[in-house]
């Protein structure tokens, strides 16, 4: 289980990396994105991502900082999600 | 491409480009340190700032500003220095007032393009004034900055100096390209296209040049907090707070540009996105910001927290998609509205706090109308700016556009889940100024019954005439004096007394106008009862609803004998004499909800009226006036009353035999009248009757929107010595009630103006909240009719309390105001301006039509399950007015034995010779005019200069390639001599296939790059191309040019050539007046070329509203981008052309489009051409074409005179949308239907049906069986949908078709499609069941008569319906006129 949570975070760092942030810069699985790494811009370009990558449709109200805080807070998002559509 | 720019530049750089020296672009801060805190350190400010400017290169940043006005990247300058400017006796505010206007002054773009300076005050406090051009600095690179510079400054107090290390703009800028969110490109294309783009603010669209005004709102701590509570609530809330308050933002600007707007609800405007992904980013001064559209949807009934949830939804959509490098690089398709939220905070500058302004300059983008700058920079609060385009917006507007943003905003933060139609947005001003009052004061007020002023009048003039009847040949048949006349009424009421009529009786009348009739309803009046008149033409099943509904006491079908009553009658002291609260008459009008409803109006309301019109019409004078309409006609009260109160006369023209009434044209014919009431469809008639030499001096213009087109021509035709009066009101407020004299020299655009109320009558613009609407704001019109204590507007509806209080409300003083359900705004204070209808209400010859009503009556027809009526604009060229109709190839028309132009083409004339005026010209000229062409040797040169002009330009040309021939050959040689083209393709949706494929195979061989453009607005450009010249060429024409001049600019390419060919310069611009003295001067021609070129890109029209023409606006594109005309350079017979195309590339004849053009629209614009202009648009064109030997005469005549697909095109002219510009005026009913019976719901079972229980105009004049009936997103029936579902087709299948034949045949063929907008009229189609109503037959007949010069009379038109049978009579009369000879 940790397993699959922690693969979900490094595709999502990944992407960060890859797609959002400068040549250099590191990040890890709870460092802050919002406050420190990302402008809006950058995270609803990252939610994009995800909804994508992990097929979920997030709806406005799903965006709030719990759910994209961090890397680790992401994963915790769509594991619910996921949880969520199951269970419904 | 961008020489050296970044993408965010570019924008920049071209706004700047196009009002060089305007500071519209200066960012400008000022900083105040107050005196109490510890003083700043000059000298070691500068320094701080010295190794912060050195570091940035952003800072340092020099442009270089081309020769063709382009500008590129320098290299870097030194760092800019901070200034010390010593001002004696400074303080805060004498320093505030020194930077607003420093800020003012443009910065140089060779730099720097920053400037810093230092102001220090007398008591010790100091201002830094920092100004820099928004090239180099956005909100955030401003903070981003003043922190460095805070840094450095601490740094060097505490000695702990460090490196200052600043990214490069331009590598941290470029790094972030080329990342796009997926699915951007799509989202952005969609915004970019939607409608709402451009909101209309009070009315207005537009801004004009840069002057900008600011106008300020601080909100203070507690509405700040406010905002920051809200933006913590569900449907705003969101991932941070900024983000969330930009929500609430956004949510309060859509409700207000909703209200402003006159409730649209597709709404939007542009924002910027910061464009600092990276951290780098985050940390770099420059310019980072791109714009965005933001699309709002604002629905009824929503509370400002549904907005902002849908706010909420866009600003993820927004944010998602706003990846670096996507934003319009031209700014093209720009909005008219930005909101521009800035969450940057300062915060301490070395312990300090400075308070902090932001500066305007007093100039801003001219795309703009209104910019919204919301910002907080030194945690003093939430200011916000209204940055208004100075001249697009009158200055008392601006200034209460706060006001109303306010009311908005305090309504949210104190429930967010009110309604936003729920808040009254007006000053206080303007509630006092725009529910205008007519005269009160000197005006007598309403205080006799029309009976009584009738009985003064009689008694000051009793043997003056009063009543004239008129007989059918036009003769006088009776005359009646006053005396007479009040003796017999007298006589009628005594008897109707005696029969028991009572006061607050109804006595139906006939409608027939004769004497007896008028002496009926004086009668009743005098009796005290109402009179409800019953129209003839009515069917049977109408009238019985008038009487029965109307609960009328009798029916006085006809006069009784009066004889034994008459000498009785002398008394005025009467009993019954009835007073102002007493109902005087009943008039039906059509019901939404499926029946007349009939309209109660009381003496006063009447007698106020018609004591108004007298005072303003009549003015004391004795004039005549006809009784020509129906007197169930609410208009015909007017020529009723007013002679008999001012002691004129009446003269009574009776409706001819036959269905149809042509009382008019008597009136006219016997030109004895002064004074004429009547609607715009009358007039219309009387426009092509000709009025010339008629006595008429007044004239009264009510029941539909008057355009000026028509009120022009008909005051000219009488000399403009004639009064018109464009008279407002419905039935509900008696007759008129506001009111404009039409004045020929001011009222020359759209519509006549409505004008200002009549005396009594208070008038007010409310929108759907019944609130009132601010000043230019469309809303619906209101109005009241009376004084404190007395109420002049009609009773209401007889027996309908629940539709009498929809229509009639007590407002807050306690007065009844009648809501009209029209459209209109106040254009400036006084002038009230028509837009039409706010329900689905029609009007045709101001006969006032619910489609409602016809939708009950259709469902009471066995087997219709679902209806709905709609009116289908009448496609145009019906009011041509001055314009006949020969076909193309008609029987009239010669052909120039040369060059095949034929006779109607109206600037030129055929000789006896067969020879027409312009081959003669040409022949004179030919030789001359071998001057102004050039050889090829000429265009290698051309090309050789252009790259010595531009030598890192991408391509040495953009070619203009059509596809066909002529391009294609030109493109090829242009690639054979081995130069860089880029091929350019304007595709307008309705290229031939075969063409693209010609495109696409001819640019592959020669390894050509290609590029297809498009644009959104192409559509609106053509319907804007054939309202403005009746084609589809010039709109299309103009947008080439204008993209691919454009898209030169962009890439930096110095050339664009043109396949247009010699017989097109020939056409166009080697006209005769360029051979003064023989011979012609090329450089003139060119000169004059070019002038023209930059007046036409200048033109306000569809190109230069959708495209982004701001280019042009400046002539230095003219130097940068050349324009080229291929043949100019090349001389080529055809053979050789089609030659070398056969031996170069795989170029074929297209053949889809069935001429030799490319272009599928083609055939609509030649089809609207030569219906509206008479001639084929093609007729000069091909004749060059001839006379270059590029065709032959055969070929051109063949061209000319196809045939052309009538419904293709009409489906085509649907497609885009063209209504022209006269047709609002001419509209047909039309119904779809969802049958459960198929089998008993033919078309002519439901109009019989219909005609059973409607008056005729109500009746549609086509049936469409559909499946279903669509509906729109919103769940409104999509009346476009519906009526693009079907074409017009002129036969029903009843009959076969039957072409018509002869001369006489074929003429009025051609006329019925003209009028009534059908095609493909057969000889045995019949004019009423194609949608022909009486004044439609009448001018019909009237073209006729003109065509053939005979005279019919009109009644035939209706006793031979047919076009075969209509035909045979005039047939008849033309053999009886020759054999007359």
């Amino acid at each position: 289980m940790a397993d699959d949570v922690h693969e979900i975070e490094d595709r999502i760092l990944a992407y960060v990396r890859a797609e959002l942030l400068a040549s250099g810069e590191t990040v890890g699985r709870e460092d802050d994105l919002l406050s420190e790494l990302l402008d809006s811009v950058a995270v609803l370009r990252l939610a994009g991502f995800v909804d994508q990558e992990f097929g979920l449709t997030t709806r406005p109200q799903d965006f709030v900082v719990e759910n994209f805080e961090s890397a680790a807070s992401i994963a915790r998002y769509i594991r619910r999600s996921h949880t969520a559509r199951q269970g419904g | 491409m961008s020489d050296g720019l970044t993408h965010s530049q570019l924008q920049i750089s071209i706004g700047q480009r196009l009002h060089a020296g305007a500071p519209l672009y200066n960012m400008a801060f000022a900083f105040v340190f107050p005196g109490d805190s510890e003083p700043l350190d000059v000298e070691r400010f500068q320094r701080a700032w010295r190794r912060v400017a050195g570091a940035s290169d952003a800072l340092r940043t020099r442009l270089v500003e081309l020769p063709g006005g382009g500008i590129r990247r320098g290299s870097p300058g030194p760092a800019p220095e901070t200034q010390l400017v010593v001002l004696e006796g400074t303080d805060e505010d004498s320093f505030l007032v020194w930077a607003r206007e420093r800020c003012a002054g443009a910065l140089a773009l060779a730099g720097p393009l920053v400037d810093s300076v230092l102001v220090p005050f007398a008591n010790g406090g100091i201002g830094w004034f920092l100004n820099q051009h928004h090239l180099v600095a956005d909100a955030a690179s401003t903070q981003c900055l003043y922190r460095l510079v805070a840094e450095q400054y601490e740094a060097l107090r505490t000695g702990e100096e460090r490196p200052v290390e600043i990214p490069s703009y331009v590598e941290t800028y470029d790094a972030q390209l080329g990342r796009p969110a997926p699915g951007a490109d799509e989202h952005w294309q969609a915004r970019r296209g939607r409608s709402g783009r451009r909101v209309e603010l009070y009315g207005l669209v537009d801004a004009t040049g840069t002057q900008s005004v600011r106008h300020e709102l601080r909100l203070g701590d507690e509405r700040s907090q406010a905002i920051s509570r809200l933006a913590g609530e569900p449907g705003f809330v969101s991932l941070s707070h900024d983000l969330s308050r930009f929500v609430v933002v956004a949510t309060l600007l859509s409700a207000y540009l909703h209200r402003v707007s006159g409730g649209a609800e597709e709404l939007g405007f542009d924002a910027p996105v910061a464009g600092r992904v990276t951290p780098d980013a985050k940390h770099t001064p420059g310019l980072f910001i791109e714009m965005f559209p933001f699309a709002s949807e604002v629905r009824s009934g929503d509370t400002f927290r549904d907005l902002g949830a849908r706010c909420l939804e866009e600003a993820m959509l927004f944010l998602r998609h706003a990846a670096p490098g996507l934003s319009s690089p031209s700014g093209a398709e720009a909005g008219n509205v930005v909101l521009n939220f800035i969450p940057a905070r300062f915060g301490d500058f070395a312990g300090r706090s400075p308070r902090i302004e932001w500066l305007h300059p007093g100039h801003g983008d001219s795309v703009h109308m209104l910019r919204v700058q919301v910002h907080d920079f030194d945690g003093r609060g939430t200011t916000l700016h209204f940055d208004w385009n100075e001249h697009a917006l009158p200055e008392r507007l601006r200034c209460r556009s706060l006001r109303h943003f306010e009311a908005l905003l305090d309504a949210a933060l104190a429930d967010p889940d009110s309604e936003i139609a729920s808040v009254d947005v007006c000053t206080e001003e303007e509630r006092r100024a725009f529910a205008i009052l007519g005269n009160t004061r000197d005006s007598r007020l309403p205080d006799r019954t029309v009976v009584d002023l009738f009985w003064e009048q009689s008694e000051r003039t009793p043997d003056r005439v009063a009543l004239r009847q008129i007989d059918p040949h036009g003769a006088v048949d009776e005359e009646v004096t006053y005396d007479e006349l009040r003796r017999r009424v007298d006589g009628l009421s005594a008897r109707l007394i005696q029969d028991g009529v009572a006061p607050g009786d109804r006595v139906a009348v006939p409608g027939e106008r004769t004497i007896d009739s008028v002496i009926s309803i004086l009668g009743v009046l005098r009796a005290g009862a109402a009179y409800v008149p019953v129209d003839p033409a009515y069917p049977e099943t109408r009238r019985r609803h008038v009487l029965e509904d109307s609960g009328a006491r009798l029916f006085l079908k006809q006069l009784p004998d009066l004889s034994p009553w008459l000498d009785e009658s002398t008394s005025s002291e009467r009993p019954n004499r009835p007073g102002l609260d007493d109902l005087a008459y009943l008039l039906y009008t059509s019901g939404s909800t499926g029946l007349p409803k009939g309209v109660l109006v009381e003496h006063r309301g009447l007698a106020d009226y018609l004591g108004w019109a007298s005072r303003r019409y009549v003015r004391g004078d004795r004039l005549t006036f006809p009784l020509f309409t129906s007197l169930s006609f609410d208009l015909t009260v007017t020529s009723l009353y007013l002679p008999l109160v001012t002691g004129g006369t009446l003269e009574i023209y009776p409706q001819p035999e036959g269905p149809v009434d042509t009382a008019l044209l008597d009136v006219v014919r016997r030109n004895a009248v002064d004074f004429l009431k009547l609607t715009p469809s009358h007039l219309s008639v009387l426009r092509r009757a000709g009025l010339g030499g008629s006595r008429i001096r007044r004239m009264v213009v009510g029941g539909e929107d008057l355009k000026t087109p028509l009120a022009a021509a008909v005051s000219s035709q009488l000399d403009d010595r004639v009064e018109i009066h464009n008279e407002y009101g419905p039935t509900e407020a008696v007759v008129g009630c506001v009111a404009h004299l039409y004045d020929p020299a001011v009222d020359m655009d759209g519509s006549v103006p409505v004008g200002m109320p009549a005396d009594h009558v208070q008038i007010e613009v409310l929108d759907e909240g019944n609130l009132p609407v601010p000043e230019g704001v469309p809303g619906e019109l209101w109005i009241a009719r009376g004084g404190d204590d007395w109420d002049g507007l009609a009773r209401g509806y007889h027996g309908l309390p629940e539709q009498t209080a929809e229509g009639f409300r007590v407002c807050a003083e306690g007065r009844r105001r009648y809501r009209s359900g029209d459209r209109v705004r106040f254009a400036r204070p006084g002038v009230l301006e028509f837009l039409g209808r706010v329900d689905r209400q029609i009007k045709v010859s101001g006969f006032r039509i619910e489609p409602g009503e016809i939708e009950s009556a259709l469902l009471e027809a066995p087997g219709v399950a679902q209806c709905v009526v709609v009116a289908r604009p009448r496609r145009g060229i019906a009011d041509a007015g001055t314009v006949a109709r020969p076909a193309a190839g008609s029987r009239d028309v010669r052909h120039c034995v040369r060059c095949g132009l034929p006779s109607n083409y109206p600037r030129a004339t055929i000789g006896d010779d067969g020879v027409c005026s312009v081959c003669r010209t040409y022949e004179r000229v030919h030789e001359h005019a071998q001057a102004y062409f050039r050889t090829m040797d000429d265009l290698e040169s051309v090309f050789a200069a252009a790259r010595r002009r531009r030598p890192d330009a991408p391509y040495d040309a953009i070619m203009l390639y059509s596809g066909g021939k002529d391009s294609t050959y030109a493109l090829c040689r242009l690639a054979e001599m081995g130069l860089r083209v880029l091929a350019f393709t304007l595709d307008n949706g309705y290229i031939s296939e075969s063409a693209k494929a010609n495109i696409r195979r001819v640019t592959e061989q020669l390894d050509v790059g290609i590029e297809f453009a498009t644009t959104p607005a192409m559509n609106a450009i053509f319907r804007d191309s054939l309202e403005r010249f009746s084609n589809v060429c010039n709109g299309c024409f103009k947008t080439i040019y204008t993209l691919a001049i454009r898209r030169a600019h962009e890439l930096g390419v110095p050339l664009v050539v043109t396949g247009l060919s010699r017989g097109q310069m020939f056409e166009t611009r080697l006209t005769e007046e360029m051979f003064r003295g023989g011979r012609i001067r090329a450089e003139e021609v060119d000169e004059a070329v070019l002038a023209s070129r930059k007046a036409y890109h200048r033109v306000a029209d569809e190109v230069s509203r959708s495209l982004d023409t701001s280019l042009f606006r400046s002539d230095e594109i003219w130097s940068e981008v050349e324009v080229v005309d291929f043949y100019r350079y090349c001389d080529v017979s055809m053979e050789e052309l089609y030659a070398y195309l056969r031996q170069t590339v795989p170029w074929v004849r297209p053949e889809d489009t069935g001429r030799s053009t490319n272009c599928l629209i083609n055939d609509a614009g030649i089809f609207v051409h030569t219906a509206e202009r008479g001639f084929h648009n093609y007729a000069l064109p091909y004749s060059w074409d001839v006379r270059m030997g590029h065709k032959t005469r055969d070929e051109a005549l063949d061209e000319l005179q196809d045939e052309i697909d009538e419904s293709s095109v009409l489906r085509i002219l649907d497609e885009v949308g063209y209504r022209p510009a006269a047709g609002a005026e001419h509209v047909t009913l039309e119904a779809f239907y969802v049958a459960d019976i198929k089998e008993r719901t033919d078309p002519e079972t439901l109009r019989n049906h219909l005609s059973r229980h409607l008056p005729s105009p109500l009746v549609p004049s086509h049936f469409h069986l559909v499946e279903e009936i669509p509906l729109t997103p919103h769940g409104k029936i999509a009346t476009e949908a519906l009526l693009a579902s079907v074409a017009v087709a002129a036969s029903e299948g009843e009959l076969p078709h039957e072409p018509p034949d002869g001369p006489v045949e074929e003429y009025l063929a051609e006329l019925w499609c003209d009028e009534l907008a059908v095609e493909n009229v057969g000889a045995r189609d019949h004019f009423f069941q194609l949608g022909g109503t009486s004044l439609l037959a009448m001018r019909v007949m009237l073209r006729l008569c003109e065509e053939f010069d005979i005279d019919l009379p009109l009644e035939a038109a209706f006793s031979h319906p047919t076009l075969r049978d209509l035909s045979r009579v005039a047939e008849d009369r033309i053999l009886a006129d020759a054999e007359g000879l």
